[in-house]
């Protein structure tokens, strides 16, 4: 291939919160995971197989986050999930019987026998049930780059006056990387794509060379950047890069009302077989007793209103039009890159960065539709290549100092989707149980283990409460109630650690029970706040490797 | 509290406790006071960007109603510009720069460069990153 004259990196942002119920047998939040393992992990993995398969040269990044990692480590919620997708084999051949005299729905039916079935054997037989592994082994091949992301997917802008929780975030967030993929990640996902000084600092520390932004970090950074948001800038203080979202080609594929996922060719997300057929038909594969999707969905999106008629879904004419629309967003690229590379010095970078679930998910075609592009870009075409932001630094490592605006990519651009009515009275609480938290460890001297244990236990209370996600369901409707529980939950647990460790009365019982429901990053100390020689008496810190 | 008890004496329980917010932006001085009393929502709506602020809460006597008896003042807080910048010279950084070298950050060499921005509508960022645009999604 000659040289291109312009670069793309498509970024996914693979996240879900941390939901795990072992007090439970079935708990309908844990279906978010199980649903994104079979419509988009799994769809992922088989698209970068046949990639791989096909020797299709392919570059692509990818953020996962440290509670989706943990989750799909988890050996309860691997273990629930093969319980899931055999229940959903189950239905589907159900499905096959309940259609078989109607031959446009059965050949449906049979489609998700084997969607199902295929995601059961993927999981099982191929990946021994560790999905991360199977993304590392792509990065290792050099196809994939996977960057790190803040411990619980705090909302770093507004997590904590003093910073110490925002550190603490970065680093537990990087050494939860490095235990789940071996390696130092070069760039970091900032949870919400939320910026503001002096993040690139603690990044910097932490050996982070890049973070993504939204487009206006850099098109509004001083100095105005001369490359716009087509190549990276780097931090005044820390030197870190940043790098920002290209408008035009997100719009492409996020829009509601001009992206791709809204033709009407595609498949339609709200009309799943949880709400159409009979209650007591599907009420053994509702969680609690509630309708709800269960991921079998006959119909096409047919016209723009959800509620209006809705025609049969078409399995090749959505995969024919997910082809046409790969086609489309590169013919636009290529007329992006042609325009831009005659006005810079070197050929333009087009950061493309997107919700993993949206793809396969929210988008059932995505994959397929990434499948296109990456053919398509290969093959097709020779002025645009795919590449990652940490292999564009290392070609064009000459960039322009500038100092990034503050920025999200919610709702106007800042921080008004996770600090508004629904959801402000959270913060007070988050900074003073944070502050609480810290004084308590700073008093604790050569700590029994019982009380060392309470204290990584009262961390990992605070780090779960700090998720950006029950902040953003709050400022929804739907599942409100679930998020303030688990905001007051954690919150709580972390105060009456905090007590029963200053009072010297540790319930261990009670401690036990919370370790084993709250289990994430087992390995936390926390010396991580600390000089850990000091308080233990041990050499190394036991939390954070100091180089990786 | 106990400076504001002796200033205030007697009124200090008539006083309203107040939230002013001064703007310092360029070396100037104006500020607006909001009641904290009846307050529901624990953020304030600014309507403009590129601020320099300070806030302090304090008591605020009927009988000198331009006074704020300070409790407690905030350290200073700048808004997010809300525009492209107007500045327009550039630094450069990087190890390709070594041979033109100026001077050193980080290991890298450090360049001034005169060039011009690539052509963008770039005042389209001011009305899609500002109040009233756009879907409350995130990545939108």
């Amino acid at each position: 291939m000659t040289d291109p004259i312009g670069y793309m990196s498509i970024v996914l942002h693979a996240h879900l919160p941390y939901i795990r119920h072992p007090e439970h047998p079935t708990f309908l939040e844990e279906n978010w995971l199980f649903e994104a393992i079979t419509d988009c992990y799994i769809p992922l993995l088989t698209v970068f197989k046949g990639l791989g398969r096909d020797a299709v040269p392919w570059r692509l990044t990818m953020s996962i986050t440290p509670p989706l990692a943990s989750m799909l480590t988890d050996p309860l919620l691997q273990e629930r999930y093969v319980r899931h997708i055999e229940g959903l084999i189950d239905l589907a051949r159900r499905e096959v019987e309940r259609t078989q005299h109607d031959p446009a729905v059965n050949r449906l039916a049979h489609m998700y026998v084997e969607r199902f079935s295929h995601a059961r054997h993927m999981f099982v037989d191929v990946y021994d049930r560790n999905l991360v592994g199977a993304f590392a082994r792509w990065q290792r091949k050099g196809h994939l780059e996977i960057i790190a992301s803040a411990a619980t997917h705090g909302f770093l802008p507004l997590l904590d006056p003093t910073d110490d929780w925002v550190k603490a975030q970065i680093d537990i967030g990087i050494e939860a990387y490095y235990r789940a993929f071996g390696q130092q990640p070069a760039g970091f996902w900032l949870p919400e794509c939320g910026y503001a000084p002096p993040m690139d600092e603690l990044l910097a520390d932490r050996g982070i060379r890049y973070f993504l932004s939204e487009s206006h970090a850099l098109l509004h950074a001083v100095p105005r950047p001369v490359h716009a948001v087509y190549g990276p800038i780097y931090c005044p203080r820390s030197g870190v890069a940043a790098f920002a979202r290209d408008i035009e080609s997100s719009k492409q594929v996020w829009s509601a009302t001009e992206g791709y996922p809204g033709d009407f060719d595609y498949r339609e997300f709200y009309r799943d077989i949880g709400y159409d057929l009979d209650y007591d038909y599907v009420r053994p594969w509702l969680k609690a007793d509630v309708r709800s999707n269960i991921g079998i969905k006959y119909f096409r999106i047919t016209g723009p209103d959800h509620e209006g008629h809705k025609e049969l879904y078409n399995p090749e004419q959505a995969l024919e039009k997910a082809a046409q629309h790969a086609g489309n967003f590169m013919f636009n690229r290529e007329l992006q890159v042609d325009h831009l590379r005659s006005q810079m010095d070197r050929p333009p970078l087009i950061v493309a960065p997107y919700d993993a679930e949206l793809f396969g998910h929210w988008w059932f075609e995505g994959p397929r539709w990434l499948d296109f592009l990456a053919r398509k870009i290969a093959y097709d075409q020779t002025k645009i290549a795919l590449i990652t932001p940490g292999d564009y630094l290392n070609k064009f490592p000459d960039n322009q100092v500038a100092q990034p605006s503050p920025s999200t990519w919610g709702y106007n651009g800042y921080n008004e989707v996770w600090l508004e009515g629904a959801n402000d009275w959270i913060y007070r609480h988050l900074h003073m149980t944070g502050r609480r938290l810290l004084d308590v460890i700073g008093r604790v001297e050569w700590p029994p283990p019982v009380v060392r244990r309470a204290l990584n236990q009262a961390i990992r209370e605070l780090l779960l409460a700090q998720s950006s996600d029950w902040a953003f369901i709050m400022s929804t409707d739907t599942h409100v109630p679930y998020a303030v529980k688990r905001t007051q939950d954690h919150l709580g647990h972390c105060r009456e650690l905090c007590r029963q460790v200053v009072a010297n009365e540790v319930d261990e019982n009670w401690l036990a029970t919370l370790e084993g429901r709250n289990n994430i990053f087992p390995w936390l100390d926390y010396t991580v706040f600390t000089d850990g020689e000091k308080r233990t008496g041990q050499k190394a810190a036991p939390a954070l490797s100091a180089t990786y | 509290m106990q400076k504001a008890s002796e200033r205030l004496g007697g009124e200090l329980g008539a006083a309203r406790l107040v939230l002013r917010i001064t703007d310092i932006t360029d070396g100037g001085e104006s500020s607006f006071d909001i009641d904290v009393d009846g307050q529901q929502s624990r953020y304030i709506h600014l309507h403009e960007a590129g601020r320099t602020l300070r806030a302090a809460i304090g008591f605020k006597d009927a009988a000198y109603p331009h006074a704020v008896v300070m409790v407690a003042r905030s350290n200073v807080v700048h808004t997010p510009p809300g525009r492209p910048s107007n500045v327009f010279e550039s630094t450069w950084t990087g190890p390709g720069l070594w041979p033109t070298m100026r001077g050193y950050r980080r290991g890298y060499a450090t360049v001034r460069k005169t060039t011009t921005p690539i052509d963008l509508f770039w005042d389209g960022t001011v009305s899609a990153f500002s109040p009233g645009y756009g879907k409350k999604e995130r990545g939108n």
